[in-house]
């Protein structure tokens, strides 16, 4: 255990993280501290290294170098499974759920992750009583109450986002990485998914991936900028959008003439 | 399990505006959701009736479906539900066989021959997992192929042990006072509770959380990996049950044959198997039984009448593939839901319901 002079130990904390891909820097020397409790979003144009960040803090991914701590622990070594153990829950960009299965199903999976009923073989599913419960409960929160025996693969877009971070809610992270809850969504989506994340509990850690800053206003409080692999500002939202680099790197460098030298031509984000 | 809802609710029937006819059909419609009792109970008594009064060679066609159909069923639940594909599980039944007319050949008791036979399949299986649970998708097909040629090679070519070409005949059977499996009926009882059993057990598991959890790995194991599941146990756990039924399949196999040779082991032996599983439907348990129960006609009493049984078969796996990718089980299913869309058409009360 590491000693955190002043306190409690920040919820998730990364220290000085690389990670490259054949010589290629995906991740550069990232260190951030998010307090527990905090509404975190992290900034960045596409090929920012925003999902490669993500993937070394839940796991999926090793760094080259650095390490990443849970509540003062460390868990640089630790296999996704045991992170989730911990408390530490995430949800895709690329929506990855369940699609042969029902919600009913997708959700049942989640909520047995974390218990040793994952193994049972004798005893049906559906007779686990409290766990169905649950995952109607969790359903109804997200208006997915009339869809618990569709199959996945025929809900809407906008459903199926909601259900990628229902999983990630079943297993009561203390840290919840979010990786774009609203790619892709129709602005009443977006509302909708908004109100969900706003009305999340408040010792809930929230670290959520953005490259819309429309969307993070009003769900995080303070944001790191990230771009080319590297951090280039932290702060309170509002530091990060009258901060002048943040302004010339990623909201299209206002007012530089056309000049982006430092900008990749895809990096202007999706509107 | 069931082919339809067990649901048996007999709402108002509509009034007014439904004629005679429409009303007749509903009813009828409605009785059939509760044929799935009556369907199954008269299978079983065919089964039972064939097995108690059948000549030598339909009991031994019938429990040779049975044999197969363990091994089918044992194939589906790693491939229909891990989507773990084996193409080496003739291999494994060859083991169970092998495991226990070696040792009998080798002056061991029946019991204790059969002892060795499972524990020979169940060692072998914690042994290759280790290796088998690495790969996944295509990868896993060519490993398990390689281990069934492996072990094909060894019963061909270890002739000290396995009497290569000429196979290994069972000249006795265990016994226990009353309970003598030498005598046919016995044998015959003995395979078909074993094949109940066997059938109980993996339906049971396909229901649990534990069969959830293999639909989650073949459906997308990262993401169940995110949710706190160390993946590659489960399909670890999977993968040696598989391999312990089928090696079950083996044993009674050679119990029911009396000789193994190395042809029950070889290539065209694993194809079967899978075959019988596509055919009677991937993910279903129930469909590889039937899988095995028309593949084995067709090779035992097809092939007497027609030389190029082969040619029969493998256009009937095609029609199926085509045109049911669920295969003969998934007919049944869409029967059953076409029923229960009638049903919710012709009487409004119903829906909400069923």
């Amino acid at each position: 255990m590491t000693a955190w002079p002043g306190g409690d130990p920040p919820a998730l904390a990364a220290e000085r993280l690389c990670r490259g891909f054949r010589g290629v820097t995906a991740v550069a020397d990232v260190s951030l501290r998010v307090a527990s409790g905090a509404r975190f979003g992290i900034i960045g144009p596409n090929g920012a290294g925003k999902t490669t960040l993500f993937n070394l803090l839940s796991g999926e991914l090793r760094p080259t170098t650095g390490s990443v701590a849970l509540f003062g622990r460390d868990i640089t070594r630790l296999p996704p499974c045991r992170r989730v153990a911990l408390g530490l829950g995430r949800t895709f960009q690329i929506t990855r759920i369940f699609s042969d299965l029902t919600v009913l199903e997708n959700l049942t999976l989640a909520l047995h992750g974390l218990s040793r009923s994952k193994l049972s073989l004798l005893r049906p599913w559906r007779s686990y009583r409290a766990v169905t419960a649950e995952a109607a409960d969790l359903a109804a929160r997200f208006g997915l109450a009339r869809r618990l025996d569709t199959r996945a693969s025929e809900l809407s877009h906008g459903e199926v986002r909601e259900l990628e971070v229902l999983l990630a809610l079943a297993l009561k992270p203390r840290v919840l990485l979010l990786d774009e809850p609203a790619a892709g969504l129709s602005p009443a989506e977006r509302v909708d998914i908004q109100a969900l994340l706003t009305s999340l509990p408040a010792e809930l850690t929230l670290i959520m991936i953005e490259h819309d800053i429309d969307v993070l206003r009003g769900v995080v409080d303070s944001a790191a900028v990230l771009h080319l692999g590297a951090l280039v500002a932290q702060g309170s939202m509002r530091e990060i959008q009258n901060d002048d680099r943040v302004r010339e790197l990623y909201l299209g460098g206002a007012g530089t003439g056309g000049d982006k030298p430092a900008v990749p031509p895809q990096a202007g984000g999706q509107p | 399990m069931s082919a339809g809802p067990a649901e048996t609710g007999t709402g108002p029937l509509p009034g007014g505006r439904a004629g005679p006819a429409a009303r007749a059909t509903l009813a009828v419609l409605r009785r059939s959701r509760r044929l799935t009792g009556p369907v199954a109970g008269a299978a079983a008594g065919v089964l039972l009736l064939l097995l108690l009064h059948g000549n030598g060679f339909t009991s031994t066609l019938v429990l040779d479906m049975l044999v197969y159909a363990i091994a089918a069923m044992s194939l589906d639940f790693l491939g229909g539900y891990a989507g773990l594909i084996s193409l080496g599980q003739a291999g494994f039944l060859g083991v169970g066989a092998y495991g226990v007319a070696i040792a009998e050949a080798h002056f061991f008791s029946p019991w204790a021959a059969v002892a060795i036979g499972l524990g020979a399949v169940l060692a072998l299986g914690l042994a290759l997992g280790i290796v088998a649970v690495r790969v996944k998708r295509i990868s896993f097909v060519i490993i398990t192929l390689a281990m069934g040629q492996v072990l094909w090679g060894l019963a061909y070519q270890w002739v000290g042990l396995s009497e290569g070409d000429n196979g290994i005949a069972l000249a006795t059977l265990p016994s226990l006072g009353p309970f003598d499996l030498n005598d046919p009926l016995t044998l015959r009882m003995t395979v078909l509770a074993v094949f109940a059993v066997v059938a109980l057990l993996l339906v049971t598991f396909v229901h649990s959380p534990f069969g959830l959890s293999l639909r989650g790995v073949r459906a997308n194991e990262t993401r169940l990996a995110a949710l706190g599941y160390r993946t590659g146990l489960h399909r670890y756990l999977a993968w040696v049950i598989a391999v312990f039924f089928t090696g079950v399949a083996g044993v009674l196999y050679v119990f029911v044959n009396q000789l193994i040779s190395p042809t029950t082991m070889a290539f065209s032996a694993n194809g079967l198997l899978v075959l019988m599983v596509v055919l009677g439907g991937l993910g279903s348990i129930w469909g590889p039984a039937l899988g095995a129960v028309v593949i084995v006609l067709f090779q035992q009493e097809l092939s007497i009448y027609l030389a190029r049984w082969q040619t029969v078969m493998g256009l009937t796996l095609i029609a199926v593939v085509l045109f049911s990718p669920g295969g003969l089980w998934g007919l049944v299913r869409a029967a059953g839901r076409r029923r229960d869309a009638l049903i919710a058409r012709l009487d409004p009360h119903s829906r909400g319901t069923s």
